[in-house]
């Protein structure tokens, strides 16, 4: 195992409010047995508040950067999770498995800003799902981009919404799946946060060695092919478009934890679209 | 690497709706001057004590109970109760019916996503002239009702939901490798009140080949006497906002480890067109042996638009009847004796021989549900 020196160098902090231009379903396991529970519910805090967690956040972005960076190809993909030894001979069934890219490239923008996973992995080497053996100690690096739970922004669920809605912070909409040939319903309900309310989200973005600002550009970059894809669940039919807007971006180095100064507002946006690097 | 995406603006070119599920009951509703005005009950209640005696009393189950009336024998002024106001002109109002609810999001009408791609889905599907392959999942699901059946003696199997299982599974595969999960279209904005109309719907009835209107007891020859829907509908020329989007499509299309079949979601439009323009055709040749002038005109119109490559016109949402929804397109009577098989009900000789039309001044004047889609790629 080869080792690296690595040398914090600060931390760039990021808020920004996440509005929803849709409504989103961010989805939890079931509470269609309690009264009044719904078949699809949205995941909540304690409070009974819906928020948005950091897991869900993140694992989006990622995914987004995967294919953005061209990154889902032979020897690049792995397996987080094997399909069953039972599914392997069977190309159809052996899809089962879970599949992400994780690199041993030290200069991968993707690894480097979402993490890699430690121990061995098996990746995968041609469209035929061949596998080979891949160990990532040598290029284990801590991950730089941590990703908070977005918590709502209740002023945001003004009094007219809330006259119209079927809970305190969420609605219900009732959709019917249509079979093809009769033309028959089979109805369905989710529940979701509905358009117009506002989550508070922040990020914070690990500073290393010689990476400046790399890592921060690719985060906006990330987070501006979200607003352009979907967050949550349904995205392909109408749920989860996103907007995120007033972005301030700080940056926290020795002489704010070490000597109390304030940390430095580095950026400031309405939108995203005002980012130009 | 490339990502596909499209502003999409919505046309709306007939009353159009995606109903919500729910109905505004008839004492909510107040009909005057061409509006419909919805009451606040609950605002009602708790600033007026008055009305906490008459909604204790009043007969909510009786058609006939006036609740307009009871309120103004009670003294109690509506209009410092109404919630919203809708255009009503040139229909008949009831004080009787029920007013259905379109879909709303915080309170504001839209048109859900779902709605959008369910259409485009059906359409597309249509598309792949893949007719057989439904056909036998068909006989596939009555097979298998009918083994059950025979083994448990007395039970029914319901597959009405379920036909097309087998033959989505073949064409699509799993949903987590269907094409269409490539097709991603975003909800659309909301709208004012004023972008809104209450439609009166009549349910045309072609029975003994003779055009009549559906009433519960006895089909009529008097438009007048036919049963009428009253629902809330976008206006005909309101224009949405919508968000098209193939995202990685060109990832998926060139790259064999995720084996999703693309073809069928590529040149959407191009293909909803085609497709559409066949429907079109055959809903002209059906209303041109009925005579029904006004709707001729309108489908003449749509036939005649000159549709750019990044437009296409499509028809959703309540009441739009079957053919929009079925991937069938040969209705024949080998088809309907499968369909009762199945389980369907009410089918009889002809199928489709209802329509839902709006209508204004007692005359059929649309369809429901045609919308216009010009696409808008972001570079």
């Amino acid at each position: 195992m080869k080792f690296k020196e690595i040398s914090l160098k600060g931390k760039y902090i990021i808020d920004a409010k996440i509005e929803l231009l849709t409504g989103l379903h961010v989805g939890t396991a079931g509470n269609s047995l309690d009264i009044g529970g719904v078949d699809n519910p949205v995941i909540k805090d304690a409070m009974g508040k819906p928020y948005i967690p950091g897991s869900s956040l993140k694992g989006k972005l990622r995914s987004l950067m995967e294919f953005y960076n061209n990154k889902l190809v032979p020897n690049q993909v792995v397996y987080t999770v094997e399909p069953k030894n039972d599914d392997k001979e069977n190309k159809e069934r052996a899809k089962s498995g879970i599949r992400m890219h994780l690199c041993n490239d030290e200069n991968c923008e993707v690894c480097n800003l979402f993490g890699r996973n430690h121990g061995n992995h098996k990746v995968i080497i041609n469209n035929n799902g061949d596998t080979d053996d891949l160990n990532l100690e040598d290029v284990i690096q801590p991950t730089r981009l941590i990703v908070r739970d977005a918590s709502l922004d209740e002023s945001s669920i003004t009094k007219e919404m809330q006259d119209n809605m079927d809970f305190d912070y969420t609605e219900v909409k009732f959709e019917n799946n249509l079979d093809r040939i009769t033309s028959a319903a089979n109805p369905r309900q989710t529940e979701r946060v509905p358009a117009g309310a506002k989550f508070n989200c922040s990020f914070v973005i690990n500073v290393y060695n010689d990476d400046n600002d790399t890592y921060l550009k690719e985060f906006l970059t990330a987070l501006k092919l979200l607003e352009d894809d979907y967050l949550g669940g349904q995205g392909s039919r109408g749920y989860g478009q996103v907007k995120f807007k007033d972005i301030v971006i700080r940056f926290r180095d020795d002489n704010y934890y070490k000597q109390g100064q304030e940390d430095k507002k580095m950026y400031e946006y309405k939108e995203l679209s005002e980012v130009k690097f | 690497m490339n990502f596909k995406i499209y502003d999409a603006e919505i046309k709306i070119l007939s009353p159009t709706t995606v109903t919500s599920g729910f109905d505004i009951g008839n004492f909510e509703v107040v009909f005057e001057n061409n509006k419909i005005h919805v009451i606040d009950i609950m605002k009602m209640i708790k600033e007026n004590k008055k009305a906490v005696g008459l909604i204790e009393t009043f007969d909510f189950y009786n058609n006939k109970a006036d609740f307009t009336r009871s309120l103004k024998e009670c003294g109690i002024d509506y209009r410092k109760y109404i919630k919203y106001s809708i255009d009503a002109q040139n229909i008949s109002y009831n004080r009787s019916s029920k007013v259905k609810e379109i879909i709303k999001t915080a309170g504001r009408p839209y048109i859900p996503g779902s709605s959008i791609k369910g259409a485009l889905r059906s359409s597309l599907s249509r598309a792949l002239n893949e007719e057989s392959r439904y056909i036998e999942s068909l006989n596939k699901k009555i097979n298998e009702k009918k083994d059950y059946e025979a083994k448990h003696y007395g039970k029914k199997m319901d597959i009405l939901k379920i036909c097309d299982d087998i033959a989505e599974k073949e064409l699509f595969k799993d949903s987590y490798y269907s094409p269409f999960r490539l097709l991603k279209i975003a909800d659309t904005d909301t709208k004012e009140y004023e972008d809104l109309s209450i439609s009166e719907i009549k349910i045309l009835n072609i029975c003994n080949d003779k055009v009549k209107w559906f009433k519960w007891g006895g089909n009529q020859d008097n438009i007048n006497m036919g049963v009428s829907i009253h629902t809330e509908t976008f206006k005909i020329g309101t224009k949405l906002n919508s968000r098209f989007s193939m995202g990685f499509i060109d990832y998926y299309k060139n790259n064999d480890i995720e084996q999703i079949e693309t073809d069928c979601v590529l040149d959407f439009a191009e293909k909803i067109r085609k497709d559409m323009n066949d429907y079109i055709k055959c809903e002209l040749d059906f209303y041109k042996k009925y005579g029904l002038e006004e709707i001729i005109k309108f489908y003449n119109n749509l036939l005649g638009m000159k549709l750019k490559e990044n437009e296409f016109i499509i028809q959703l949402g309540f009441s739009t009847g079957y053919k929009p929804k079925s991937v069938i397109k040969n209705l024949d009577d080998d088809f309907i004796g499968k369909l009762i098989n199945a389980g369907a009900k009410n089918i009889k000789g002809m199928f489709p021989k209802t329509r839902r039309l709006a209508v204004y001044n007692n005359k059929p004047t649309y369809p429901i549900g045609w919308i216009k889609v010009t696409l808008k790629e972001r570079v």
